[in-house]
């Protein structure tokens, strides 16, 4: 499934902000699951780290994402190597 | 014809927006406008151009190479009060952010320990620049009833220096996510880059995101609110456009916060503030695995090459990425809450590692 984010707005921070998008997203999961950025302006670490790695991980540790900018990226790449998991580009396979 | 008013020349059309010909091509490619080819030069519509140039209400002020986001700092704010609680803002004669943010920090402060605080101002640019940020409103809201001015004074219309975001209370979650996506909206018509939209997006977010987490919880008895500010310049030399963006809480300082984890209870006031920034450090437990947001912005300024400033609690960390300069001092009037100050520049830049970060602020620690 593709969860686009841009539903939960356009600037992704702050941890409490990233649980509580979680909580939301939990039961409606279906795996694989790939992120759609498009709309989104920015994300932080401490907003990725409650969503990014927790879907990684009931996927073999990899999660794809679209639509993803350089700014992005550079979060998702900090993730990636915090919480050893895999983060592609979905547009790459 | 060159001269028929419906169509510009480049240069007019520079003139109109007030930017220079890199930023209007920018400008130009980005919303993709018409151009009328008069021989081998091109003629933009004026009614295109000047629809561009209305939502646009940030000055281009010209900022020195320089700066240090201290022109006008927090001791500088103590230097107004010519008697008790009485602050002679005619005085002032320039300004930056990190000084309308100190400033306002400080009147707060004082209205909050319930006393009344007098404001002298006069009809000069610097006192209708502050009205024109909403400062004077803010106050008056901040601290009901403690504020004395007089606002029948201030009559010469400043408004072409407004801020892109002038002084805004920020004191819900997210309540900051509609006026940083103006401020972005506003930049890229004005030709910065989207990328550095975002950095900014995410710099404010942490910032905003940390005073409306850390204010709400434990036994503080601080209001969780925050203030925002930004403002649009041009490096007077090399014509590079930046942002000085400035975040501030009258909360209990960056170290009081980080010493309730009893990992950090006997640090240094200077170790507390400047750890902070280091990734993992936390006023929480480790098993929570906090301490994100600061090393973001650090590695976000360290990437930069921004000049980036933090007041909290007396404690002021100034550092400048270009020159890789940077400097820790200790204000023992001791002035409560935290400001933060960035000038981020529109280049293409890479954010630093947080390893980066780890390394940096060791070795800021290690100086004496």
């Amino acid at each position: 499934m593709i969860i686009k984010l841009r539903e939960y707005g356009s600037i992704l921070t702050g941890r409490p902000f990233g649980k509580k998008v979680m909580e939301q997203l939990s039961p409606t999961l279906k795996h694989p699951v790939v992120l759609d950025f498009d709309g989104t302006i920015t994300m932080g670490s401490s907003f990725g780290d409650e969503i990014v790695p927790a879907i990684a991980n009931k996927q073999d540790g990899k999660i794809e994402v679209i639509n993803a900018s350089k700014v992005i990226w550079s979060c998702l790449d900090q993730l990636a190597e915090d919480h050893n998991i895999q983060v592609l580009s979905a547009t790459e396979r | 014809m060159v001269n028929n008013p419906k169509y510009l020349t480049i240069k007019q059309a520079c003139e109109l927006l007030g930017v220079s010909r890199p930023t209007f091509d920018k400008i130009r490619k980005r919303r993709n406008l018409k151009q009328l080819m008069r021989g081998q030069r091109p003629r933009f519509l004026r009614e295109e151009i000047e629809a561009i140039s209305e939502p646009v209400p940030v000055s281009n002020l010209a900022l020195d190479e320089r700066i240090d986001l201290s022109v006008f700092n927090t001791a500088t704010t103590f230097d107004l009060e010519i008697a008790p609680d009485a602050f002679d803002l005619g005085r002032l004669r320039d300004f930056d952010p990190q000084g309308v943010l100190n400033l306002f920090c400080a009147l707060v402060e004082r209205g909050r320990q319930g006393r009344v605080v007098q404001l002298l101002v006069e009809d000069n640019f610097i006192c209708n620049h502050l009205r024109s940020l909403g400062f004077f409103n803010q106050l008056e809201a901040a601290i009901p009833g403690k504020v004395l001015w007089a606002r029948d004074k201030l009559k010469t219309d400043h408004t072409s220096y407004k801020y892109p975001i002038g002084l805004t209370k920020i004191s819900l979650p997210k309540e900051e996510v509609p006026v940083v996506e103006k401020l972005i909206r506003l930049l890229r018509e004005q030709g910065f880059s989207d990328q550095i939209g975002g950095y900014i997006a995410w710099i404010f977010g942490e910032l905003t995101d940390n005073a409306n987490t850390y204010l709400r919880i434990g036994d503080y008895n601080y209001q969780a609110e925050c203030y925002l500010l930004a403002q649009r310049y041009k490096f007077s030399t090399s014509g590079s456009d930046c942002l000085i963006i400035g975040v501030a809480d009258i909360g209990p300082g960056i170290h009081e916060t980080i010493k309730r984890n009893p990992k950090y209870k006997e640090i240094s006031d200077k170790e507390a503030l400047l750890s902070a920034f280091k990734p993992g450090v936390s006023s929480w437990p480790d098993e929570y695995k906090r301490g994100r947001g600061l090393t973001d912005i650090m590695a976000i300024a360290m990437g930069n090459k921004s000049v980036f400033r933090v007041e909290s609690g007396g404690n002021i960390f100034s550092a400048d990425f270009r020159n890789k300069t940077d400097n820790f001092s200790v204000d023992p009037r001791k002035p409560g809450g935290t400001r933060f100050s960035l000038v981020v520049i529109d280049h293409d830049f890479e954010m630093k590692k947080r390893d980066e970060v780890t390394n940096y602020i060791d070795k800021v620690l290690a100086k004496k």
